[in-house]
């Protein structure tokens, strides 16, 4: 559009607006339009009205601005955050490190105390006794635990696994069935009757835990049926999201466009996804129908069937109907209609009426505008950005237009140009807005 | 600069950074409001949060090792016992935790010792230690926050943190002003000064040119705006029906419909009350009055469907229309309420001559309209602060008098002695600022005195 000519070269400094020689400073520059220009005064009150139109258009827009920025906030960052992962690595190893030897040493004495272990009660205390050694009694007067002090209700008692001395309550009992399954030795036991009706083991409560902890992490990888349905419900949803939908938006975006042929592959995909969604239903309802037998895993099913009955809501009813064929047809005749009239036309000076078609056009170029808008945009900077958008292509030539009107000094010319200008910086502004609107709209659901 | 904004990023960070997968989020009271301010319960369970509990010390013992754990606690020494006895019989898979303000190092040591079964993967502070209730206005939901005009020192140290989360969270390290004349204001300043000395690493904030400023206020300086009668919505509802963590109890109404006991009254999520907060009760009336004629208008439409196209305009718009209904019937029963209660306390009589106190307007007929309304049989709370109003706005020795006689007037209508007590409260508190203006004018005399020895000297 700017094509290099002498028409084009741009001026800056404290020009005369009627010989334009630089003057460098502002009163030369008037001393000199003083002198040489004084029988000009038509030209000087027209230039004045002009300043103060472009006082009232430069206060309009901040304000318009302000109104904005009232509206929506910027775009927020994440506040602080401070980490304390690596400290509380840093504690946890040094302890960790000596929890699990404490535990391997426990599970050691276990196995040995089980290998041979005999039924006979005299018997087996020697047994006890020879694997761990029990601490001399005499001179504890009180357990170590609880700090209350032995007599002959309240009796010394053995640890079986480390022989400290502990009272009756501060004591636990492990089964042999479990001491079996602890050492994974559960088929081991051959006199399984006789076991369950021997003694179990008396321990400390810190030995207690110790084994209670090793037992625990046993468990910790099993799943539950629940995260089966659950992870199929994630694939369908990925699915969905990351693939259909956007092959839907695309090919339903041709469609208004006026391309026909994409009709049929659009209805497939829109039931591809009714049926994912059919999906997610179906296995959210076969999560709540599980049977639970804890209060927590209840309220988690009926949350997950809350979530993908929303999530399944939300999805179907984002999918617009699609066009008939004719409605299609119709469109693209209008659209044929539009751009014979604009080859007809040429460039007009006029506000462009916006056809659906432009509007619809625009949605396609939804990601080319955001990254415009991200670089800052303002609308009267950018006069270059060859964008395919009309708007901003009439705005570029209204631009021109106003530039030579200058120059011819038609200054009347100029303000009505600038009015157009407005006008359709304002249309531009509104249809940014909305295209954001709507790309944000789609990247909630 | 967004405040919901800031905590939802939070959250929001929260749910991403322990990767996809059913979560539970497991909080404490003050946190579960925080939460539940920014965050409706669809919208987090659309972010796979499923469970939501709150850590006490009678926590259910059903483990779920398929969960993932993000544990969002305010650093209270009894939170961090909770946590490690939490650790020491974890109930789910992984946790990942988050504290909403600063927490000490021995507390973070404690915590990691407890870790035997290593189910931590995350240990951080998060700044969201505060009820974030519009973008521009934060609550720590302190009943009151110290008494016979000084802290209470528990409340000195929340609010402390909840401006320094405030702080962190909008990634501001203000320069911070105070009002000189209110002891509370400077402690409290002095409070956060400390806290940024100390923590010189996390308010090494990158800012712009200019440093922003934490002013500090003292409520007392204006006791008036409190007594008047509001008429914008937000602060009408408020001032009528209490907005409580943007819901409004409705319970107390006879035959109400079961959905609309506790409404919830969001900005974020209801545009028409967004838009319509700070516009005064009149105009809400009209905006009202015409979105039921459009509402009914609607509704007629989808009345009627007998072609196919009707029906499929009516299954696009039928999402939005419920929504609708369901908002404007929920401000209607609101504005319905409101106005039971203008007629009901005689508010605007009362609201006019509120105005007129308070701005000493035609002033030696005050007391005779406040006895009037008074006998009128205003409500006990509208009637005390009308006298409270005049209490403060005059000053002369007469009033003195006709206060008196006023208070016996409230006597004899069988004020509850509670008003009347808050009614001598404010005497004293209003002959107090009198004295203190006396002696800062007297003060500023002797300054000027000071000066001009000073200067006389020095000539």
């Amino acid at each position: 559009m700017n094509e290099p000519g002498e028409e084009n070269i741009v001026l800056e400094g404290f020009l005369c607006p009627i010989c334009k020689v630089d003057f460098g400073l502002d009163l030369k520059l008037f001393l000199h339009f003083q002198e040489a220009h004084s029988e000009d005064q038509d030209l000087v009150k027209s230039f004045k009205d002009l300043f103060g139109k472009a006082k009232e258009k430069i206060l309009k827009n901040d304000i318009g601005k302000k109104e904005e920025r009232h509206y929506v906030w910027e775009p927020q960052e994440i506040g602080e955050v401070q980490s304390h992962f690596e400290y509380f690595k840093h504690c946890r190893n040094k302890w960790v490190e000596h929890f699990v030897m404490e535990t391997n040493k426990t599970v050691v004495r276990l196995e040995k105390l089980l290998c041979n272990l005999p039924q006979d009660p005299n018997k087996r205390k020697i047994h006890e006794q020879t694997i761990v050694h029990w601490l001399d009694g005499t001179d504890v007067t009180r357990c170590p635990d609880c700090t209350k002090s032995f007599n002959i209700t309240r009796r010394q008692h053995h640890c079986r696994l480390c022989g400290s001395i502990v009272c009756h309550e501060c004591s636990c009992f492990l089964p042999l069935s479990k001491a079996y399954e602890t050492i994974n030795e559960p088929g081991k036991n051959p006199m399984n009757s006789i076991a369950q009706s021997l003694p179990s083991f008396r321990l400390c409560v810190h030995c207690g835990e110790v084994l209670e902890n090793r037992e625990q992490t046993k468990y910790r990888d099993q799943k539950p049926l629940m995260c089966d349905y659950y992870d199929k419900i994630v694939e369908c949803r990925n699915k969905i999201e990351n693939d259909l939908l956007i092959k839907f938006n695309q090919t339903y975006n041709l469609l208004k466009e006026g391309e026909s042929s994409y009709l049929t592959e659009a209805n497939k995909i829109r039931s591809d996804i009714v049926k994912l969604a059919e999906t997610i239903d179906a296995l959210s309802n076969r999560i709540l129908k599980l049977e639970n037998d804890t209060n927590s895993s209840n309220v988690t099913t009926k949350n997950i069937r809350l979530a993908m009955i929303q999530c399944v809501q939300s999805t179907v009813l984002a999918i617009p109907a699609l066009p008939s064929l004719k409605e299609i047809e119709e469109i693209a005749q209008r659209k044929r209609e539009v751009a014979e009239a604009r080859l007809r036309n040429g460039q007009d000076t006029n506000k462009p009426k916006m056809s659906p078609s432009v509007s619809k056009r625009h949605n396609t170029q939804k990601n080319e505008i955001k990254l415009i808008l991200e670089d800052g945009w303002s609308p009267v900077t950018n006069a270059n950005v060859n964008s395919e958008n009309p708007v901003v292509e009439q705005m570029n030539i209204i631009k021109n237009y106003i530039k030579q009107a200058k120059e011819a000094y038609r200054f009347d010319e100029v303000a009505s140009l600038e009015r157009n200008l407005q006008e359709l910086n304002e249309e531009y502004f509104k249809m940014q807005n909305g295209s954001r609107n709507m790309s944000d709209y789609s990247t909630k659901n | 600069m967004d405040l919901i904004q800031a905590v939802k990023l939070y959250i929001i960070k929260m749910t991403e950074d322990c990767g996809p997968g059913m979560k539970v989020l497991l909080m404490d009271k003050t946190t579960t409001s925080i939460v539940s301010a920014v965050f409706s319960q669809s919208e987090i369970l659309q972010r796979e949060v499923y469970l939501f509990e709150q850590l006490t010390s009678t926590s259910s013992s059903d483990s779920m090792y398929h969960m993932k754990c993000i544990t969002f606690l305010r650093p209270t020494s009894e939170n961090i016992s909770l946590v490690c006895k939490e650790l020491r019989n974890p109930r789910y898979g992984y946790y990942y935790i988050y504290f909403s303000n600063i927490i000490s190092k021995t507390d973070i040591k404690t915590i990691a010792e407890s870790d035997i079964q290593e189910v931590v993967r995350e240990v951080q502070e998060y700044y969201a230690d505060y009820l974030a209730i519009s973008p521009h206005l934060f609550s720590l939901n302190i009943p009151s926050c110290g008494q016979c005009l000084s802290w209470d020192p528990l409340q000195l140290t929340r609010s402390t943190q909840g401006i320094i989360s405030v702080l962190l969270s909008l990634k501001k390290n203000p320069l911070i002003r105070f009002q000189a004349s209110s002891k509370m204001s400077k402690q409290l300043a002095e409070k956060i000064k400390v806290i940024f000395s100390k923590e010189e690493n996390l308010f090494n904030l990158k800012q712009g040119d200019i440093q922003p400023q934490l002013l500090i206020l003292d409520r007392r300086e204006d006791p008036v705006t409190p007594l008047l009668m509001p008429w914008s919505y937000q602060a009408m509802v408020h001032e009528l029906l209490t907005i409580n963590n943007n819901q409004v109890d409705l319970s107390h109404i006879e035959d109400i419909k079961p959905d609309f006991k506790k409404v919830l009254l969001c900005a974020e999520q209801d545009d028409l009350y967004k838009q319509n907060m700070y516009k005064n009760f009149g105009e809400i009336g009209e905006i009202m009055k015409s979105l039921i004629d459009d509402f009914k208008s609607k509704a007629k439409n989808h009345q009627k469907l007998d072609t196919i196209s009707d029906m499929k305009a009516f299954v696009e718009n039928y999402p939005q229309f419920k929504k609708m209904s369901g908002t404007v019937a929920k401000h209607v029963i609101i504005m319905e309420q409101l106005s039971c209660y203008v007629t009901k306390k005689n508010l605007l009589e009362v609201s006019e001559l509120q105005q007129q106190i308070a701005c000493d307007i035609q002033s030696s007929q005050h007391t005779q309209k406040i006895r009037e309304l008074i006998e009128k049989n205003i409500p006990d709370e509208e009637a005390s602060k009308l006298v409270m109003l005049y209490a403060l706005k005059s000053f002369s020795k007469d009033s003195n008098r006709e206060l008196t006689s006023l208070i016996q007037l409230l006597k004899s209508k069988k004020v509850s002695e509670h008003w009347i007590e808050l009614v001598h409260d404010v005497m004293k508190f209003q002959s107090k600022i009198i004295l203190d203006n006396e002696n800062t004018l007297k003060n500023a005399k002797q300054i000027t005195k000071r000066f001009y020895k000073v200067k006389i000297f020095h000539y």
